[in-house]
């Protein structure tokens, strides 16, 4: 009974390690698959020198010889059932072949999955490291060379101090005016003093000459040239005052025009400084403005440094987890060896090379085989003409 | 001038990981997939450093080493082993063969760039 049952359990078994390596791979960290893919390799071949048929044999002389020697071609054909009985090492040479394709179909596929993995992974975290050194370009740019932002905020900080100075000077140019209007005042009063003597002298004047004329007629002929003189002195004693008028008037006139300038210019000056006083808050606005964009910017070019080097970071541990997974593959193609070793080792017991081995035996293994098999290239190592020859459909309605 | 590294591993995943670790960086990278692949490769190209794994079909790295080693073209030239392999034994067995290094899988990226730019400057 034991005897009939070992050839499926040994098949099950070993369909379940390839599964559960297959799935270990993709699914637990590389040293627990590692772990599974050893103590698989160490359970089939516990499992192929594990021979009941041998074990329930009393005595062990030869055992396997009788079976295997004689050539059953003849019952195998009449009664595959009692072929069975006579042949498990060749049952188990089948399997074993089976069961090394399926091992190195897992190898195969696991290499070409890491393969497929690894320019994926490369190509995505390439392209992430691409895009985080173009921001890092872009804001570098942005905040570096003459039309950067850095540049930007120097430059304003330099309009704004020189705004600051041309108010100053503006400020003391006004003072200055302020003290020439000041100047020009006190010498117009001067002038306008002087002007008032000059015409008190002429009317001084002109009293003595009307006193001298009076006193030219009380003397009669002999004062009549002292009269002409006393008249010549009169007239210029008028002149003098005329004069004397005529200045006052100008200056005042000059005195009311440059006052009037000198207002102007006080006005211009004052709007001037106004009009700096607006720009330098301007300046500084805007230099407070740009100053933390450029501090901004200087942390997102830090931040995208960051993420360039935690990407590179990240590339390492996956190079490293990528050959975990390559030494899987290379656990698998060993656990193939030892299968072929096993094949190799029934077929010099039995002397019957597998492709010698009786057709019902064969069949026998493929309908079990079959019956375990799910995966499309799983049949294909049966040779099968099975409908999924053509492939998989992805998606079927019914 | 960019100087050739021929990476022979019957790895192809180990392979082009070494050749992803290297894509950007100064080299070229060649490949073989076995021992004798790579000495017919190193009659053909001038190559300015080997990484050879020790476990190959046809023939293994240390069998590699010695053919290149025997040749006057790669007497000289830097070769690191690049495999599972960790025993003591084996490592002295690459020292007498004249290896420059021993690198066990799985190798670190910044590791094997150090010992490249140390070795094939």
């Amino acid at each position: 009974m034991l005897q009939r049952l070992f050839l499926p359990i040994l098949v099950v078994l070993f369909t379940l390690q390839v599964v559960g390596i297959a799935l270990a791979v993709f699914l637990l960290p590389p040293l627990a698959t590692a772990v599974v893919c050893l103590l698989s390799a160490v359970l089939l071949v516990a499992l192929f020198f594990f021979k009941p048929a041998t074990s329930v044999q009393p005595t062990p002389t030869a055992p396997l010889e009788p079976p295997i020697l004689s050539p059953p071609t003849e019952s195998v054909v009449a009664a595959p059932v009692a072929v069975l009985d006579t042949d498990p090492l060749q049952e188990q040479q089948v399997s074993l072949d089976l069961a090394g394709r399926l091992s190195n179909l897992v190898a195969k596929d696991t290499e070409e999955a890491v393969v497929a993995l690894t320019e994926s992974l490369f190509s995505l975290l390439e392209s992430s490291r691409q895009v985080s050194l173009h921001i890092e370009e872009s804001l570098d740019s942005l905040t570096k060379g003459e039309a950067g932002l850095g540049n930007t905020a120097k430059n304003l900080e330099s309009h704004w101090l020189s705004f600051r100075n041309l108010g100053e000077n503006f400020a003391a140019l006004q003072q200055a005016l302020s003290a020439d209007i000041q100047v020009l005042t006190q010498t117009v009063s001067a002038i306008d003093e002087f002007s008032d003597n000059i015409s008190d002298l002429a009317d001084q004047t002109n009293v003595l000459a009307i006193n001298a004329s009076i006193e030219a007629a009380r003397v009669g002929l002999h004062g009549k040239g002292f009269a002409v003189i006393a008249n010549q002195v009169q007239s210029l004693a008028k002149s003098s005052k005329q004069i004397a008028e005529k200045m006052a008037t100008t200056v005042s006139d000059v005195v009311r025009t440059v006052e009037a300038s000198f207002d102007r210019q006080t006005q211009r000056i004052q709007g001037s400084q106004a009009l700096i006083r607006r720009s330098e808050t301007d300046l500084r606005t805007w230099s407070s403005l740009v100053e933390p964009q450029v501090l901004k910017v200087g942390q997102m070019i830090e931040q995208s440094r960051s993420v360039a080097s935690l990407v590179t970071q990240e590339l390492n541990r996956v190079t490293v987890s990528l050959q975990f997974q390559d030494r899987i593959r290379q656990i698998l193609e060993h656990l193939r060896i030892l299968t072929e070793t096993a094949g190799k080792q029934i077929e010099s017991f039995t002397e019957v090379s597998l492709s010698e081995v009786p057709g019902p035996l064969q069949e026998r293994a493929r309908r079990e085989a079959q019956a375990l098999f799910t995966v499309d290239q799983e049949w294909a190592l049966l040779g099968s003409g099975s409908a999924k020859k053509d492939g998989p459909k992805m998606v079927e309605l019914f | 001038m960019a100087k050739k590294i021929l990476c022979i591993d019957d790895s192809s995943t180990i392979r082009m990981l070494v050749k992803k670790t290297l894509a950007g960086l100064d080299y070229v990278v060649l490949e073989a997939d076995n021992g004798q692949a790579g000495v017919e490769i190193a009659a053909r190209e001038p190559i300015d450093l080997f990484l050879i794994d020790v476990n190959m079909p046809v023939m293994n790295g240390f069998e590699c080493v010695a053919a290149l080693k025997a040749t006057p073209k790669y007497g000289k030239v830097p070769m690191v082993f690049l495999t599972t392999e960790s025993s003591q034994e084996k490592k002295d067995k690459g020292r007498q063969l004249g290896v420059a290094g021993w690198i066990v899988k799985p190798f670190e990226p910044e590791a094997l760039v150090k010992i490249l730019r140390m070795l094939a400057p």
